[in-house]
């Protein structure tokens, strides 16, 4: 493993690193389960197998910088501070949640922590991105746009009209690729000429990077670079990061599509032997940074406290119903109902 | 001192860009040149970096106008042309009108996006003369300003600026070079109230709705049916979304008749929209719309004007109007 000098902070990164990613594949265990007990998760986007790429791109950043996160993203939210609980209570679209139950998983909002919101259709993140880095360069704040996207919304023009704009005014954003092999059920190479989501811009003015999804330390590492070169005023990067959607698009995917067998068994079974978290936890024992106990320990704190935070957000209340006429205008009270 | 729509609106821009830092102005053109029309001149020498010419790129620049209110900034995004802000839609459509709702955002969304429209008399086509307000204004959390004096011009991207939701603002063609006696003092100092039509014309006999361009022609049609002995009131709404329902529909109460004149196709129309308000409310009155056809704006000079209202179409359809008392045109409603 790399990233940074000395050892000392090496090690928080990881040993935050693996709590991250162990925490948001017991969401996708806790989504799982309640799909399977037949109660519904809506718009639950599975992170299963994304989860180094997801965390590293959170952790790379400060706590005010922004994040466009994608709906598979638990581990970018979570590394960028967003409570659990409150991302639970997004996920079943509770009162608790940070959208007081109106936007969910698909519009989580911190924006103290730089986490604006999601934009609902493909495409827009791209301009949204250019608007949060012109404002930051005009208030002269040293902030940093990191633009995290799938297959799906890269197929989007505005993604070649941003890039352009980035550019020409050297915009300190983070064009994020999350490869993640499918859009839905369409391979990655049946989407982008050239086959990935990176070679089509390396005749772009920016730097393009290609990592190893399914390693921390690789996303990690380069993340921190691109992000650097933007905050000391570089401009912008592309990095897309190589990773596998283990579970299905949504879990409902077989009853929604139909026909399904767009991947063999094979295949999911050999990327599930590449898992990051099995992996940044080999390499954590086997440096000697954390033991195999003390990662035991934190693995069953971490199931404990996921187990309880879907408890508790399944006893919590959706949104009243008197609020459904609120914020479509600005609240001059807050929009306390 | 005599002050154009154009000018009132571009040293609205000047006065608001020095009072606030955190106005940006994008777009195409407002650097090297002025604007689609001319509205921007002198922006970019007095503030510098402060405008932002961009590529044409309608997508990144509605959706940095999005981002810039995200991050705290007031966004002034001219678009090209009203036609070419549908090229944007969803960002407008699903993102900037819904984002508020969705993430129950408390702050301010301070942004402009201002811009061109209506047909200009030049065979610009369908594609460089429509009114837009009929497509956008089925969008909850959208204002829409659209300014029919030099006055409201001022007053109405004064207000748009502070406030602290996404406006669309749309300057009507013709009436870039409509010339008002204002002071500067009074340019400074206008700000129209959002979601507050205006009477702008007292009259017993009719009610006639208009905006924009259409206002102006209303106006003449009224100067035309006084000396018929016909006594018109002109409701301007100034904000077409939210709209100010309850000044109409004290008006037509008055008058027993209402007439929305629309420079935009029939189906779907704002005008459509005015008459259902009035009528689901109960007034008991008479109501009528002229508005275009549903075709599209032909290119052809001979062809052009046809399909738009013009100040004879109003006449008639307020002559043939009031001779009909409220009573007898209920009745034959109900036939």
């Amino acid at each position: 493993m790399s990233s940074g000098g000395d050892s000392q902070p090496a090690v928080a990164v990881a040993a935050r690193a693996y709590e991250v990613m162990a925490t948001s594949r017991a969401i996708d265990d806790a989504c799982a389960a309640l799909v399977a007990a037949g109660e519904p998760v809506p718009n639950y986007h599975s992170g299963r197998g994304q989860e180094a790429m997801s965390t590293a791109i959170g952790l790379a950043l400060e706590p005010d910088d922004y994040l466009l996160y994608t709906y598979r993203d638990f581990g970018a939210l979570l590394a960028k501070g967003v409570p659990l609980d409150a991302l639970v209570a997004d996920l079943l679209l509770k009162e608790a949640g940070t959208t007081k139950g109106y936007g969910g998983i698909m519009h989580v909002v911190a924006p103290e922590r730089g986490i604006v919101g999601r934009n609902g259709v493909f495409g827009s993140r791209f301009g949204i991105a250019v608007g949060l880095a012109i404002g930051a360069v005009a208030q002269g704040e040293e902030r940093v746009v990191l633009c995290a996207y799938g297959e799906a919304e890269g197929g989007r023009g505005p993604l070649y009209e941003a890039l352009n704009f980035a550019c020409l005014r050297s915009l300190p954003i983070v064009f994020f690729a999350q490869h993640n092999g499918f859009s839905i059920s369409t391979r990655t190479e049946e989407l982008y000429a050239g086959g990935d989501m990176s070679t089509m811009w390396r005749g772009m003015p920016l730097p393009v990077h290609a990592v190893d999804g399914n390693s921390f330390f690789d996303v990690y590492d380069t993340t921190r670079i691109a992000v650097d070169a933007a905050r000391s005023g570089l401009g912008p990067s592309l990095v897309e990061a190589v990773t596998y959607r283990i579970d299905a698009h949504i879990p409902a995917e077989a009853e929604v599509f139909g026909r399904h067998d767009y991947r063999s068994e094979a295949e999911i079974r050999a990327w599930r032997e590449k898992d990051p978290i099995a992996r940044l936890r080999a390499s954590l024992v086997e440096d000697g940074l954390l033991d195999s106990d003390e990662l035991d320990a934190g693995d069953a704190a971490t199931s404990e406290r996921v187990k309880s935070a879907f408890a508790v957000g399944r006893s919590l209340l959706g949104p009243e119903p008197s609020t459904i006429e609120c914020f479509v205008y600005y609240e001059s009270n807050g929009g306390a109902a | 001192m005599i002050t154009t729509y154009r000018e009132a609106l571009n040293r609205v821009l000047a006065t608001e860009m020095k009072r606030d830092q955190r106005v940006l102005l994008l777009g195409e053109t407002v650097a090297t040149a002025s604007g689609a029309t001319r509205v921007t001149a002198g922006l970019a020498a007095e503030f510098g970096p402060r405008v932002i010419e961009t590529p044409v790129s309608e997508n990144m620049l509605v959706g940095a106008a999005l981002g810039g209110a995200l991050g705290g900034m007031t966004m002034v995004v001219e678009v090209y042309s009203a036609d070419f802000l549908l090229a944007a839609a969803s960002e407008l459509l699903n993102d900037i009108a819904k984002w508020r709702y969705q993430h129950r955002w408390a702050a301010p969304l301070r942004l402009v996006l201002r811009m061109c429209s209506g047909n200009g008399g030049i065979s610009a086509g369908p594609e460089h003369s429509q009114c837009i307000e009929g497509y956008l204004h089925h969008a909850p959390g959208l204002t829409i300003l659209a300014p029919s004096s030099v006055r409201d011009a001022a007053g109405g991207l004064r207000a748009a600026l502070r406030s602290p939701n996404p406006v669309v603002f749309l300057e009507h063609r013709r009436l870039y070079d409509m010339r008002a006696e204002v002071t500067d003092e009074e340019l400074d100092s206008l700000e129209v109230g959002i979601g507050r039509s205006a009477i702008v014309r007292e009259g017993r006999d009719v009610t006639v709705v208009a905006w924009s361009w259409m206002r102006s022609l209303v106006e003449r049609a009224a100067e035309a049916l006084a000396s018929e002995g016909v006594d018109v009131e002109i409701v301007d709404p100034v904000t077409i979304k939210p709209m100010d329902y309850d000044t109409i529909r004290a008006s037509v109460e008055k008058t027993g008749h209402l007439l929305v004149v629309e420079e935009s196709p029939r189906a779907g129309s704002v005008a459509a929209t005015i008459v259902a308000e009035v009528v689901t409310a109960g007034v008991s009155a008479r109501v009528s719309m002229l508005t275009m056809p549903d075709v599209p704006h032909p290119y052809a000079p001979g062809l052009e004007a046809l399909p738009i209202p013009n100040v004879d179409a109003v006449v008639r359809e307020v002559s043939r109007f009031v001779e009909t008392p409220r009573g007898e045109a209920l009745a034959s409603a109900v036939d």
